[in-house]
């Protein structure tokens, strides 16, 4: 490296320092030797050096990351892929299903908080209203995910399918979602609450998973992590979407609405809705 | 080492031509089920009427840019993080600020509400995600009971807490994602693919699966699987920076806001970008991105200062909102979607209804 003057103040130690910072620079690559390669330092002589990315970082970390690119796509390439127009008649059934449930578009009854400074659309719409509106019952129909995910429509759902004595698969979805969604440390003492509750042979709550499901899902259970539930959950999870049980429980959602209706109208309410 | 370098070499190109060739081969496939464009099929829906649009509620408070916001389940506080190294939880309904802490870093680029309402979770340029939990005890310091989670080595992008307090999900400028256990601080998973910084993600609505969405300065939109690590879906079609991504209601597909002024519809189903929504004069980039309710509209804040809200299925814009007086940064429709709010580089965060 040829030297350079330049016009600054004199730093005692500044050469040694600028060495040892510039053949760190050379270790991780950042200048290469171009004679004798093999030795990475920084010397105060006429060797040339070129400045470059990082040859090391640079190649780990690219090869890396074009084995992952490939990879992801070899997957993309054998996934199933729907036709267009599906996915659009999917989006316009969803628009005109939700959009009378959607404040902006179609406002809301009594009035948008915002706008009127009246907070009784979040009294009516409280999380565990004792008597949900018209339109939060229509929502559960939607979707069985729309359901579980509005609790006064999944508590009504638990009630349904305790008449039908199965409640025990949706308390065991709730415990698996535990499982998924809580804390690493409750992970042993969760799994095996499930195992002694839902899963064991003649548990007080034993809940129907095919014998393959149930064959895995026990096989790892001495390994307990949070997903190890999660091929039974989706199991449950669809017996209780696809059952008998729903048509059955959408059917009745309207003398439900009807109900809650008359129970609000019961409490001097002048709003029916 | 220079026969090592070669061996490297080969390996490293002959991956690189094998990535452009599957590219090619995915490009193809996806445009084979491409039947029909969004605009047609929605030329039988009714075009949407006049829209009215306005600030209900300007939160002043920070003493720089607004770099973030999340909303509280209860629909009506939120937490905003800023420049200055300010985070604010407000009770944006009466304006109040009832709870604030000052971070050890400036540039708090993401702050997150957990689903309880007990706690928020923070971070920017000191790499970290920490969550602080929400005391209404006045005589208690709310920085004394914070509690370090996240470790990255850059800055941090985006955080979001899962299905519960327990568990929050990072993007960084290191390029990864990562799934943290709140308690432990322990990492569950990483998220590597990415080829630059990541600036956003989004979690899925989803039945049975658990996956989020991540978008970066490489361009790109990538869906992962939580619990493997692995990406499942990826789509490069911006040609600049991914700001924002945020999932359409049904889980069936997400937007994306990016600094080519653009944003952008992908159908995860049909695998491939689906709309474009832009205009020849929107230059400026589109920083954040939210749907209503019902998925028809989308809210997406620029760095020209407007907020533009779209007609998803027409690719329509159907209204421009002024207000901010620089650029809007963060926007977030709130949890039961009476209202969206934004905040921007002037400080201020508007509720607009």
């Amino acid at each position: 490296m040829r030297s350079q003057r330049l016009l600054v103040a004199v730093i005692p130690h500044a050469a040694n320092e600028a060495l040892h910072l510039g053949s760190l620079l050379v270790q991780h690559g950042y200048l290469y030797p171009l004679r004798d390669p093999r030795r990475l330092e920084l010397r105060p002589d006429e060797t040339p050096y070129r400045f470059q990315v990082s040859l090391d970082w640079e190649q780990t970390e690219t090869v890396d990351f074009y084995r992952r690119e490939v990879e992801c796509l070899r997957r993309a390439l054998g996934r199933a892929r729907v036709k267009s127009s599906t996915c659009f008649e999917a989006y316009l059934k969803f628009s005109s299903q939700h959009g009378p449930h959607d404040p902006i578009m179609s406002g809301c009854l009594p009035s948008n908080p915002w706008v009127t400074d009246d907070d009784a659309y979040w009294a009516m719409n409280a999380p565990s209203a004792a008597a949900p509106t018209r339109l939060r019952v229509e929502q559960w129909a939607f979707s069985f995910r729309e359901l579980l995910e509005d609790p006064v429509g999944r508590a009504h759902f638990m009630d349904f399918l305790g008449k039908e004595f199965s409640a025990e698969n949706l308390s065991f979805w709730e415990a698996c979602e535990e499982l998924r969604h809580g804390g690493q440390a409750r992970v042993p003492a969760l799994v095996d609450a499930v195992y002694q509750q839902f899963l064991a042979p003649g548990a007080a709550r034993w809940v129907n998973i095919d014998s393959r499901t149930m064959e895995q899902t026990l096989a790892g259970l001495t390994q307990p992590h949070r997903h190890v539930l999660d091929d039974a959950q989706r199991h449950i999870y669809l017996l209780m979407k696809k059952g008998q049980g729903m048509h059955s429980f959408n059917s009745g959602l309207v003398t439900t609405s009807e109900a809650f209706a008359r129970s609000r109208a019961g409490f001097g309410s002048s709003l029916v809705m | 080492m220079a026969a090592d370098g070669l061996h490297e070499n080969e390996t490293l190109a002959s991956l690189k031509s094998e990535a452009e060739s599957l590219k090619g081969k995915l490009e193809e496939e996806r445009a084979k089920l491409h039947d029909v464009e969004l605009h047609q099929v929605a030329e039988r829906v009714e075009a949407l009427g006049q829209f009215v649009m306005k600030t209900r509620r300007t939160l002043k408070g920070h003493g720089n840019k607004v770099l973030c916001m999340d909303w509280c389940k209860d629909k009506r506080r939120l937490v905003s993080s800023s420049q200055d190294g300010k985070v604010i939880v407000w009770d944006s309904f009466t304006t109040n600020k009832e709870h604030a802490v000052t971070m050890p870093c400036t540039w708090v680029m993401a702050c997150a509400y957990a689903p309880s309402g007990c706690a928020i979770a923070c971070g920017g340029l000191d790499n970290k995600c920490s969550v602080y939990p929400l005391t209404f005890d006045k005589n208690e310091n709310m920085a004394a009971k914070k509690k370090s989670v996240a470790m990255h080595t850059n800055y941090l992008s985006a955080c979001s807490f899962t299905n519960s307090d327990m568990q929050i999900l990072t993007a960084s400028g290191d390029g990864t994602c990562a799934l943290w256990d709140v308690e432990s601080g322990q990492l569950l998973q990483s998220f590597h693919g990415h080829g630059a910084d990541v600036l956003c993600l989004d979690l899925a609505p989803s039945e049975t699966g658990n996956t989020f969405v991540s978008g970066g300065c490489d361009k790109k939109a990538m869906v992962w699987d939580m619990r493997s690590g692995q990406c499942v879906q990826a789509f490069e079609t911006h040609e600049s920076d991914i700001n924002s991504v945020r999932y359409y209601p049904s889980g069936d597909a997400f937007a994306s806001g990016s600094d080519d002024a653009t944003c952008r519809l992908y159908d995860l189903r049909a695998d491939r970008e689906v709309a474009i929504y832009s205009k020849e004069s929107i230059i400026f980039g589109a920083s954040s991105v939210d749907f209503s309710l019902s998925g028809r509209l989308l809210f997406a804040g620029y760095n020209d200062y407007t907020i533009n809200v779209w007609d998803v299925l027409k690719g329509s814009r159907v209204s421009i909102l002024f207000g901010h007086e620089n650029r809007v940064s963060t926007l977030r429709v709130s949890p039961d979607g009476t209202a969206f709010c934004s905040g921007s580089w002037d400080h201020t965060l508007r509720v607009w209804a």
